[in-house]
């Protein structure tokens, strides 16, 4: 995994341009050419609109320790998926163990939530910088207001910012706190999002924290008020994209305290409210095997958020919308829900005659810790998603977890359970694979469009898995560090950002022609040198991180008097295959050890 | 007509938020009341019923144990 950078934490490690015809992108604030990487000398960001400042020209305001405070937008801010964990140590009720949900927050997938956003209308436009906070009392957004197109962003300074790091400093009364933003209406200058409420108290420490639980409206282009709408404390907002009837913006809102309680929120951005386009309550009905009711939230399976899967085409009716969301029975089994939106009157229908055959969820998955309390109102998390993989649909259920070690013990909160769904009844589940992570998952993020890469947070190491249709998810790649936020740019390199302790943290990219492991294996285990040369030969290949085989120049250097390539030479350079071992040419010149060292060149 | 929703166990007002609902023309309104403010929260033309239908209003009592209802319970 390539170190690119070394840098001060208090800064975004990458911040792409979301105007993808724009040829810089910063790390650390600092200009490089998009295409290569490469420095361009003396431009940085402008993110300070007054001040020479290194950290306010760079980036963040201080907001303590990564392990307290990463969150979304504050690290990477890039065009495609990026995700984060928080890496606190806390086992209680603490904020810092929430889970950033910017990955998984917006279900439209036209639409997704990036922490660099452009919204434009006729000449004007709003550049936002969205970093929506974890805990209370910590956001920061920057923002350029009517910015020239073919302006880079280390030319002009930006407009406008706000931001709070309050969260230790003593007691604060209840207040609104800002959140991610989604959509601007077209015509009218607001932008919709989904802000937090505080419930009052030492911030971070104690006091209500209500995230993700009202919708909030901002001026645009410049970010000059916010309106707050009504709490729904307890729940989570998901965006859902606009209404093809009107332009304003629709959510889903989900409340944690049982699976079946839903609203679809219809948010009246131009007059400032809102309006309920349903409600969903119902307690659903025993059928087949699955025994409705509510799940048990006092063993196996606790009170956790649910997160519902991208929107896609509904295929049982053109022209439609549809997705899942997690719903857990009596016997706390996972029988998801299947929403239809119909496009044509905005109305809903959540379907609850959703069946699974083969081996239920709790199997596998039956022994999740619930939010602690409502200061770690978020830390807790299942999240389902939908990916493709030869035709054939599946669906996954990923456990998350916010707390550190909060699902080590067992194997029944950390595993990723996936069903197969019919090509002709959306409805119809069945059983196909489950895998056992490592560790807690504090967050997963998919690596590639199809979803068939997946990246899986720990405390202490960022695992990959490839999909296959045999087994499902399968382990092919362990990077060893605790790598805080992750994603791709829009050309599908991969970065990572991994904390180093106190201020510093490590910018690395992660991209799947660069390869993680190399192997080299001797044609025989052991050689018995009586005196003569003995020729013989080593098998080299190089894999990247989705476990495929990857051709690229591996570096081999024999360290030891006992053994040499053809030729005498004690290094050379091989080739690697992308469908086979490459055999190299040794001599066994004496008895004794000797290594082989391989290195690569990127 | 107005109503509170309490911040805390004790339900005491110094702790509440205070809200004025209306019935007009069918179509039940929410004002949040902010010293002497009302501000327009929510606008719902129909009483969104738990089984995802939609159905006319009866009442104000309805309407403001429905809100109460969303915002704090289940």
């Amino acid at each position: 995994m390539p170190k690119i950078k070394d840098a001060n934490r208090n800064c975004i490690a990458v911040l792409e341009d979301p105007r993808t015809a724009r040829s810089q992108m910063y790390f650390y604030g600092d200009a490089v050419t998009k295409s290569s990487l490469s420095p361009v000398f003396g431009k940085h960001a402008h993110f300070s609109s007054s001040s020479e400042n290194f950290i306010d020209n760079h980036g963040r305001v201080d907001i303590g320790d990564y392990d307290n405070w990463v969150g979304d937008g504050r690290t990477l801010a890039l065009n495609k998926e990026t995700a984060s964990m928080n890496w606190s140590t806390d086992t209680g009720d603490s904020v810092s163990n929430n889970i950033p949900p910017g990955n998984f927050a917006s279900m439209d997938p036209d639409r997704k939530w990036s922490g660099s956003q452009i919204y434009s209308e006729n000449s004007t436009s709003m550049l936002l910088l969205n970093a929506p906070g974890i805990g209370p009392g910590v956001y920061e957004n920057k923002w350029w207001t009517n910015l020239n197109s073919s302006t880079e962003l280390s030319e002009i300074a930006i407009t406008g910012s706000n931001a709070s790091n309050t969260h230790n400093t003593g007691y604060h009364n209840n207040q609104n706190l800002p959140g991610p933003l989604y959509h601007k209406m077209a015509g009218q200058n607001y932008v919709s999002g989904v802000g937090h409420h505080y419930g009052g108290g030492v911030m971070g420490f104690n006091g209500s924290t209500y995230r993700f639980s009202q919708l909030m409206r901002i001026n645009y282009p410049n970010w000059t008020a916010t309106n707050y709408g009504t709490r729904r404390d307890y729940c989570f907002f998901q965006f859902l994209g606009p209404s093809t009837q009107d332009e304003r913006p629709l959510y889903l809102v989900t409340d944690y305290r049982n699976d079946r309680t839903h609203y679809i929120v219809r948010h009246n951005v131009d007059t400032n409210n809102e309006t309920v386009l349903h409600t969903f309550n119902t307690v659903p009905s025993a059928s087949g095997n699955n025994q409705g009711g509510d799940r048990d939230d006092t063993t196996a399976l606790d009170d956790q958020h649910k997160a519902s899967s991208t929107i896609e085409d509904d295929p049982s009716s053109s022209g439609n919308k549809a997705w899942y969301t997690p719903y857990f029975d009596t016997n706390n089994n996972y029988f998801p829900f299947y929403f239809q939106w119909n496009k044509t009157n905005d109305t809903f229908t959540r379907n609850e005659d959703v069946t699974v055959s083969g081996t239920l969820s709790s199997t596998h998955l039956n022994s999740c810790h619930g939010v602690r309390g409502s200061t770690a109102g978020f830390n807790s998390v299942i999240y389902n998603e939908r990916h493709d993989h030869n035709s054939v649909k599946y669906i996954t259920v990923f456990p998350l977890e916010g707390v550190y070690q909060g699902n080590d013990t067992g194997t029944g909160g950390r595993t990723m359970v996936t069903y197969s769904i019919s090509s002709s009844d959306p409805k119809a589940l069945t059983f196909h694979s489950a895998e056992t992570a490592d560790l807690t998952i504090r967050n997963v993020i998919f690596l590639n469009d199809t979803k068939t890469l997946l990246g899986v947070f720990h405390h202490g190491k960022f695992c990959i898995y490839t999909f296959n249709g045999t087994n499902g998810w399968e382990k092919t790649a362990t990077i060893p560090h605790s790598l805080v936020s992750v994603g791709r740019d829009a050309a599908d390199r991969i970065f990572g950002v991994a904390d180093q302790g106190g201020t510093y943290s490590t910018l690395h990219l992660i991209t799947a022609t660069v390869p993680v492991t190399v192997t080299i294996t001797p044609a025989s285990t052991t050689y018995d040198y009586s005196g003569s040369n003995i020729n013989s030969t080593v098998a080299v290949s190089a894999y990247g991180i989705g476990g495929t085989r990857i051709a690229t120049t591996v570096n081999l250097t024999i360290s030891g008097d006992t053994m040499e390539f053809s030729g005498g030479a004690k290094t050379t350079s091989v080739t690697t295959s992308t469908s086979q071992d490459t055999n190299v040419s040794i001599v066994v010149t004496g008895a004794g050890i000797s290594e082989i060292l391989a290195n690569i060149d990127i | 007509m107005q109503f509170f929703i309490y911040n805390d166990a004790d339900e005491t007002e110094e702790l509440a938020d205070e809200f004025w609902a209306e019935l007009v023309d069918g179509e039940a309104r929410i004002h949040k009341v902010e010293g002497a403010n009302q501000i327009l929260t929510d606008v719902q033309p129909w009483y969104p019923a738990g089984d995802g239908t939609r159905e006319d209003w009866t009442d104000l009592n309805q309407v403001i144990a429905w809100y109460k209802a969303m915002r704090t319970g289940v």
